[in-house]
C-alpha cells in the first residue's frame, strides 16, 4: 500500500497535540502531535509505501518495541485515513 | 478634535420622530447602524440604554439598516407581534410585541455576526482592566453575561457581553460596548450589586426566559475606538454553591474551544485557523468554575494586576 498527504493541510503545534487545519473539508482535527511525525515523512505528489514508512520509525528501536510501535503507527495511519488527511495512492 | 454628539442630546420627541420616520444613525462600535420604529417601547429603551453612544447622520456610511415593524392585519391588534428587518429583509420569524427590544438586541448582533467576517468573531464577552483584557468565551447558561455585568460595575471597561471581534490584520481586540443581556436569576443578582446600575425594561416569557438589558458604562462607550492586544481567554461555568476552582487549560484544548464559540471560522477557513494560531500563542488560558462574586472579582483582579 502506498500513500500520500492530502493537499494544503496547516497545522499548529503544541507540546503534546497539532491541530491540523484541512482546507479541502474545513475540518479542524486535534490530535497527538505524534501524527506531525507522519506528516513530515509524507508529500502530497509522491506517494510512499507504508512498509517504508513503519521501517523508517522503526530503524533505530529494539527487537521487543519494533512490534508495539509498528501497531501504534497503523493506528495513527488508519485515523490519518478515516479523517482523509492521507489517502492510498491509486495509479 | 469635533465634540461627538450623543444620543443623549436629543429629546424625546427627537429621538420618537426620527425613529418613526428616517431612522436614528447609531455608531455601534465599529459598525453604524439606522434603526427604524414607531413602537414606544423600541423608544424608550434606546434613549435608556443607548444615551451614551454616538450619534451619526444619513450622510455617513450605514453598514445596516434596521426596523422593528408591526405586522399587517389582525396581528397588528390581536395578540400583536413584530418583526425584526435588516436592510429589508426579515430573517426571523415574528414575536409577540412585549419583545421588540430584546428582539432588536438580537438582531443587532446577528447582522455583525452574519455580515462582519473582516473579523474572526467568538461568543464571548470581552472586559479590560489595566491594559490586560480577558475573552470569555462561553456557550448559553454558562453565566457568562452575568460575569460580564458584574466585571463591567466593577471598573471593568465592557468591550462586548456577546462577541469578540478580533482583527484578522493586526489580531487586536475591538470594542463592541453594546447593552449587556441578562437573564433570569442574573437581573436580580445584578441589580443587588451596590454600585448603581440602569437597566431596560424586563420582559418576560422569551425564548430566553426573562430578559432584560443593562446600559453600558459611559466610560465604556466613549472608549470604543480603542483596541487591545488580547491577554487571557477564560472559559467561565456557574456552579452554584461550589469553590472557585481554576485550572490553566493546555493550549490546543483551547484551540478547540475557541473554534466552538466561533461564528465564522468555518467562512474564514485559513485566515480563521491562522487568527485563532495567533491568538492561542499570545494569551493565557484557564478555565474557570465559580459561585462566589467576591471569589470570581478576586480571581479577575490578580489576573489584572
Amino acid at each position: 500500500m502506498r500513500i500520500i498527504k492530502t493537499c494544503n493541510l496547516v497545522t499548529k503545534d503544541f507540546s503534546e497535540q497539532v491541530i491540523v487545519f484541512d482546507p479541502n473539508t474545513g475540518q479542524t482535527h486535534c490530535l497527538d502531535s505524534n501524527v506531525n511525525e507522519i506528516l513530515n515523512q509524507l508529500t502530497v505528489d509522491i506517494p510512499k509505501p507504508l512498509s517504508q514508512l513503519k521501517q523508517f520509525f522503526i530503524q533505530d528501536c529494539l527487537d521487543d518495541e519494533k512490534t508495539m510501535l509498528k501497531d501504534y503507527i497503523q493506528d495513527m495511519i488508519d485515523n490519518l485515513l478515516q479523517l482523509k488527511l492521507i489517502r492510498v495512492y491509486s495509479s | 478634535m469635533p465634540i461627538k454628539k450623543t444620543l443623549r442630546s436629543l429629546s424625546t420627541n427627537e429621538i420618537i420622530q426620527q425613529l418613526k420616520n428616517d431612522g436614528l444613525v447609531l455608531a455601534v462600535g465599529p459598525f453604524v447602524f439606522c434603526i427604524k420604529s414607531s413602537l414606544s417601547s423600541i423608544a424608550s429603551n434606546v434613549q435608556k440604554i443607548y444615551g451614551d453612544f454616538q450619534l451619526l447622520s444619513h450622510d455617513d456610511l450605514i453598514d445596516f439598516y434596521v426596523a422593528i415593524k408591526k405586522p399587517r392585519g389582525l396581528r397588528s391588534f390581536i395578540k400583536p407581534q413584530i418583526n425584526f428587518y435588516c436592510n429589508d429583509s426579515s430573517p426571523f420569524l415574528p414575536l409577540p410585541a412585549s419583545q421588540a427590544f430584546p428582539l432588536l438586541e438580537w438582531g443587532m448582533n446577528w447582522c455583525i455576526a452574519q455580515h462582519a467576517h473582516h473579523y474572526l468573531l467568538l461568543h464571548s464577552a470581552v472586559l479590560e482592566k489595566n491594559g490586560k483584557s480577558v475573552i470569555l468565551p462561553a456557550q448559553s447558561g454558562s453565566g457568562k453575561s452575568t460575569l460580564c455585568a458584574l466585571l463591567a460595575l466593577n471598573g471593568w471597561r465592557l468591550l462586548s457581553d456577546e462577541m469578540a471581534l478580533i482583527d484578522l490584520k493586526s489580531n487586536q481586540l475591538h470594542a463592541l460596548a453594546r447593552p449587556i443581556s441578562l437573564k433570569n436569576e442574573s437581573i436580580n443578582v445584578i441589580l443587588n450589586q451596590p454600585c448603581a446600575t440602569i437597566l431596560g425594561e424586563v420582559v418576560d416569557d422569551t425564548t430566553k426566559g426573562t430578559i432584560s438589558h443593562l446600559k453600558p458604562s459611559t466610560a465604556s462607550v466613549q472608549q470604543v475606538a480603542k483596541t487591545v492586544a488580547p491577554f487571557a481567554i477564560v472559559f467561565p461555568k456557574y456552579q452554584a454553591n461550589q469553590p472557585i476552582n481554576t485550572k490553566t487549560t493546555e493550549k490546543a484544548t483551547a484551540f478547540m474551544a475557541v473554534i466552538e464559540n466561533s461564528f465564522n471560522y468555518a467562512i474564514l477557513a485559513e485566515a480563521g485557523f491562522n487568527a485563532v494560531a495567533q491568538l492561542i500563542d499570545n494569551t493565557q488560558c484557564h478555565t474557570l468554575a465559580y459561585s462566589s462574586t467576591e471569589e470570581v472579582l478576586a480571581f479577575f483582579e490578580e489576573l489584572a494586576s
